[in-house]
């Protein structure tokens, strides 16, 4: 691509950085009153902190042993979303690519599963998962999140698979290759922007959720990161320094994760087309 | 071969197989680790083990958990039983606990509400069996009459108040002393107390309305104690016979129209519909504003918005009439109840018993600065309380109005509709007539 | 919509597949048994408890181990003279056509910008991604603290001289459901722009450069070629955007709990408080039924709608 470093480009690059300056304010806000006492939060809640004061840090990680909370949610997460991906790909393909009235019956009733509120099925779930002996495990989660957001995730696949051209499909399938082949070398590599999509959307949702995974694992070894900062919220008054720590130390990697990743599902299927 | 077939494109694919092969490796690693249930069945073979031993799990709040805490080891050293403890905020709790009571898998000991107040209150849960009867535990000859109107259902004890909080009337010390104000013991006082502030460009009382309106009701509950059910204790049991209601006795008139006149004077916060309640706690610490009203529990936490703490503040029971001897102190129980279904009941009992110590209530109030639960003759060693403790001593406190309400609604429309009677958008009559129109729904 | 697609795009392929292949490729092809995990776990987890839990609308269950009655539709005839359950459908319904249109125009005028060759296009995208990342009750309390009365935002409005602009942003009552709007919209727009930049990266680039070289200027390369090309993503983000505005819940409960008075109350929060704070979790279940139809005719007249759009192109 040919680069042009105009005035009118200069002036374009500045504009938006100030617009998403403007933008992510409350992220200020966020950070500075992590690293706030709460005297100081008062006395000046929009200064920058005096100084870097990592107190409300120690006390969120110490307090809510953020160090285990990890490690259940990278597990949660992680195997929530490969499950929600290899599923989810695997359905949406079935159902744009069959066009029967079984096949599009199919798709709407996993597209009920977007419009049903939570609440409905709360109870009687809670009540499937205690019956098998699951409340408290990672188990538990992991099926309750991956089959929750499977709607979701097919959704998002079915309407970019839809859109991609079958002359790859039928190019290999002159070459003979069976459909699981076929899926697997051809379309799930062209797939590779949305499920970057997918990846990052069901894992943050994943990541933040917290009532459901309250009532399954809340109290046990199992918890994951937003049921354990969440519990430093009081009745009538809340150290938002702590819970901000907390909240932080939650989602940098996220931030984090989510730069690194970009960048890689970015390169997807355009520049594909052309290789 | 078309080009998408190179071999760049298939490196994603490779990837999330080895991905996923890593995954399910974790999974096999991991053994049993978290994915399953290595306790067979809860802590059910537990039970019968009596307080000789075993493990109790208990399903705490917050501030619950952070009070027992010291008494946890001491507990187990001396019993020999273990405590599970898992700790939410009320909200959740009052959210999750109904789902785990239906399902039988709620903890032996967990907090409940006092009186009828939510879904999960002492009453409700004690009418529908599902708690323990306590009543023939020591302890209960230690309940004071008001709290026990708030444990007991047909005169038997459902739960065991850890601790007593109270709504007081916090103030700046350094604003008053700029002023030369003294804290105000009757209603006049408080109104020019509350003018000489006004009058020197700060805000008399912050008060923080967004988010729910919880602030809105302490104001009632103080008015009704003093004017209502100081006169007349007997006011509940009038409601309940429909002898009376909202709309009928003139004292749930007065008691709005005083809040409204602190409104109308300009003595709130401006705005305060829009100011959430921790915005309210920041102003009184930095002198912004000269008062404001809070519970006890809440104190620690305006000490923290100053940088001189606990030193920057008092309080004082906030006068409701002219007469500062009829001025009582609304108090509130903090309750644990034991599950009628718990699979250690003895263990829960023996931690209730432990409890109610006269060391241990001491230890748990001083732990959070609250008020003791249980009438021992317990010291209570923070200086921030002590304005209010000759009140708690002379047996001068009400409990919260809304605590004998035959449900959570009338309270939730109290608040609710209480917004729009702040915004002028109805009228006293009206919403006294709505919270008529809930509590005549009665108990669930 | 394949055929949008398909015209529109050069085939690429160095080999052209037969024409008559496509027939080959469906039905037998592609075997429905590779449904079947996703199926099973959504049977499980989603449809059998939904649907049990369904059935509690036509009873008078309190959410306790004791009994339940059935009492067949009086909660829904109930929910047709509730007040406060109409209020909360007309506020849904502002929130969900509201938030649709104003997130869907900002989610891809992001993505368009975003798309382009800016030096410093991975930082921001990030940035403006960076609110949906964050839970809604964090989201929520930033913001109740940035829009109070004398808070940042007012402050900042009245230094610049827009004093008439400073507002009690969420305790006025006929104001409060659109600065709930606003909020929402800040926090979700990021989501949208991630559809729509995995859509862009499905177009060609070749398409637009050839075009460029034909001398059509950025306007008419994205209004003739990439806006017609993103009517899938479209269809995606508008419809998930007007699914869970329909349902939304955190951000309200949160920040106004409903109020000032009832002017922010939406068929999911009074879903909740029906359950939880009134135990009455038959009546919630009817009312969470209702929303799941209203919910399920929007989707499909939008669905219906975007998908004619796509045929007609």
């Amino acid at each position: 691509m040919r680069q042009r470093f105009g005035a009118a480009r200069l002036s374009r690059e500045v504009l938006m950085i100030v617009c998403a300056c403007a933008f992510i304010f409350p992220f200020y806000v966020f950070f500075t009153v992590a690293f706030k006492s709460q005297a100081e939060v008062a006395a000046s809640p929009l200064a920058l902190p005096t100084s870097l004061n990592w107190e409300n840090f120690a006390t969120a990680w110490d307090r809510g042993e953020l160090g285990t909370a990890y490690v259940n949610s990278i597990v949660v997460v992680a195997l929530s979303v490969l499950i929600l991906v290899g599923f989810g790909s695997l359905a949406a393909y079935v159902l744009s690519r069959r066009l029967s009235r079984l096949s599009t019956l199919t798709y709407l009733v996993f597209l009920l599963g977007l419009m049903i509120p939570l609440q409905l099925g709360m109870v009687p779930l809670y009540q499937v998962m205690n019956s098998a002996n699951l409340l408290g495990t990672w188990t538990s989660l992991i099926l309750f999140e991956a089959g929750h957001q499977l709607p979701f995730t097919i959704f998002l696949y079915a309407g970019f698979i839809r859109a991609l051209p079958r002359e790859y499909e039928e190019a290999a399938r002159v070459d003979g290759a069976g459909a699981i082949t076929m899926f697997r070398k051809i379309v799930f590599p062209l797939l590779r922007p949305i499920t970057g999509t997918v990846v990052i959307l069901t894992g943050i949702t994943t990541w933040n959720d917290f009532l459901t995974p309250l009532l399954y694992v809340g109290g046990s070894n199992q918890q994951t990161l937003p049921v354990a900062i969440y519990a430093f919220r009081g009745e009538f008054a809340t150290d938002w320094g702590v819970l901000f720590a907390g909240m932080a130390i939650a989602i940098v990697p996220l931030l984090i994760v989510y730069f690194l990743l970009q960048k890689y599902f970015i390169i997807g299927f355009a520049s594909g087309i052309k290789g | 071969m078309s080009p998408i077939t190179s071999h760049s494109r298939f490196t994603p694919s490779r990837r999330a197989l080895l991905l996923g092969g890593a995954g399910f490796g974790a999974l096999t690693l991991a053994g049993c680790g978290g994915f399953v249930n290595d306790d067979g069945g809860g802590s059910g073979e537990e039970s019968g083990s009596g307080s000789g031993g075993g493990t109790v799990t208990a399903y705490l709040s917050t501030e619950q958990n952070t009070g027992i805490e010291p008494l946890v080891e001491p507990f187990t050293a001396d019993t020999g039983i273990e405590l599970d403890i898992a700790s939410v905020a009320v909200p959740d709790m009052n959210q999750q606990l109904p789902v785990q009571l239906s399902s039988g898998t709620a903890a032996d000991l967990f907090r409940v509400s006092p009186g009828y107040s939510s879904n999960v209150a002492a009453g409700v849960l004690g009418s529908s069996g599902d708690l323990l009867d306590l009543s023939d535990a020591a302890w209960t000859g230690d309940i004071d009459d008001g709290t026990r109107a708030l444990s007991d259902v047909d005169g038997k004890t459902y739960a065991f108040p850890v601790a007593r909080n109270s709504l007081v009337l916090a103030y700046n010390l350094a604003v008053f002393a700029e002023l030369g104000l003294e804290p105000p013991t009757t209603w006049p006082e408080l109104l020019e107390v509350s003018q000489a502030l006004t009058d020197s460009g700060r805000t008399a009382i912050s008060h923080g309305l967004s988010g729910g309106a919880i602030y809105l009701q302490f104001y009632v509950y103080i008015f009704a104690g003093t004017l209502l059910y100081g006169p007349n204790p007997d006011l509940d049991a009038q409601m309940r016979a429909g002898e009376t209601s909202f709309s009928d006795e003139p004292g749930w008139t007065e008691v709005f129209t005083k809040y409204l006149e602190l409104r109308d004077k300009g003595f709130f916060t401006e705005g305060a519909l829009g100011v959430p309640p921790d915005q309210a706690m920041q102003d009184l610490a930095t002198g912004a504003a000269g008062m404001t009203v809070l519970t006890n529990s809440g104190l620690p936490a305006l000490f923290e918005y100053s940088e001189s703490g606990a030193e920057a503040f008092s309080i004082v029971a906030m006068p409701s009439s002219d007469d500062a001897g009829a001025t009582l102190l609304p108090t509130a129980p903090d309750f644990l109840a034991v599950n009628a279904a718990a699979k250690n009941p003895d263990g829960a009992r023996a931690l209730l018993d432990f409890l109610a110590g006269p060391g241990n209530v001491e230890t748990y109030a001083n732990t959070l600065a609250v008020l003791p639960g249980l009438d021992v003759g317990a010291v209570v060693d923070n200086p921030s309380l002590e304005p209010v403790l000759p009140l708690v001593d002379e047996g001068r406190t009400v409990p919260y109005a809304n605590y004998l309400w035959p449900n959570g609604d009338v309270q939730q429309t109290m608040l609710q509709s209480g917004q729009q009677l702040y915004a002028d958008e109805i009228t006293i009559p009206d919403l006294l007539a709505q919270m008529d129109a809930e509590y005549a729904k009665g108990t669930p | 919509m394949t055929s949008a697609v398909t015209t529109a795009t050069p085939p690429r392929p160095t080999q052209p597949a037969p024409s008559g292949s496509r027939r080959s490729l469906t039905p037998a092809g592609v075997p429905y048994a590779l449904l079947l995990p996703a199926f099973v776990l959504y049977a499980l987890v989603v449809l059998y408890p939904t649907l049990s839990g369904a059935l509690y609308a036509f009873t008078d269950w309190s959410g306790r181990a004791d009994g339940t009655t059935f009492i067949g539709l009086e909660n829904f005839a109930e929910i047709l003279s509730d007040v406060a359950a109409r209020s909360a459908l007309r506020n849904s319904l502002i929130i969900a056509v509201t938030v649709t249109a104003v997130q869907t125009l900002v989610g891809l005028g992001l993505a368009l910008v975003l798309h382009s060759s800016l030096v410093t296009r991975n930082v921001l995208r990030t940035l403006f991604f960076a609110p949906a990342m964050l839970p809604p009750v964090i989201i929520a309390f930033l913001w109740t603290f940035i829009l109070t009365p004398q808070g940042p935002l007012n402050t900042v409005l009245r230094a610049v001289g827009l004093d008439f602009l400073a507002q009690n942003w969420l305790g006025e009552s006929s104001l409060a459901l659109w600065t709930v709007i606003g909020v929402v919209i800040w926090q979700n727009a990021g989501l949208t722009m991630v559809i729509y930049l995995a859509g862009l990266q499905g177009i060609p680039a070749e398409l637009n450069e050839s075009s460029e070289l034909d001398g059509a200027t950025w306007w008419q390369r994205t209004r003739l070629i990439t806006v017609p090309l993103l009517i899938p993503a479209t269809t995606v983000a508008m419809s998930l955007t007007l699914i869970s505005s329909l349902k939304l819940f955190d951000q309200v409960f949160a920040m106004t709990g409903g109020g000032p008075g009832y002017s922010t109350e939406t068929l999911s929060v009074i879903m909740y408080k029906e359950a939880f704070v009134s135990g009455r979790f038959g009546y919630s279940a009817a009312i969470a039924l209702v929303l799941t139809m209203i919910v399920f005719a929007f989707a499909m007249v939008q669905l219906g709608a975007l998908r004619r759009f796509e045929v007609d192109r």
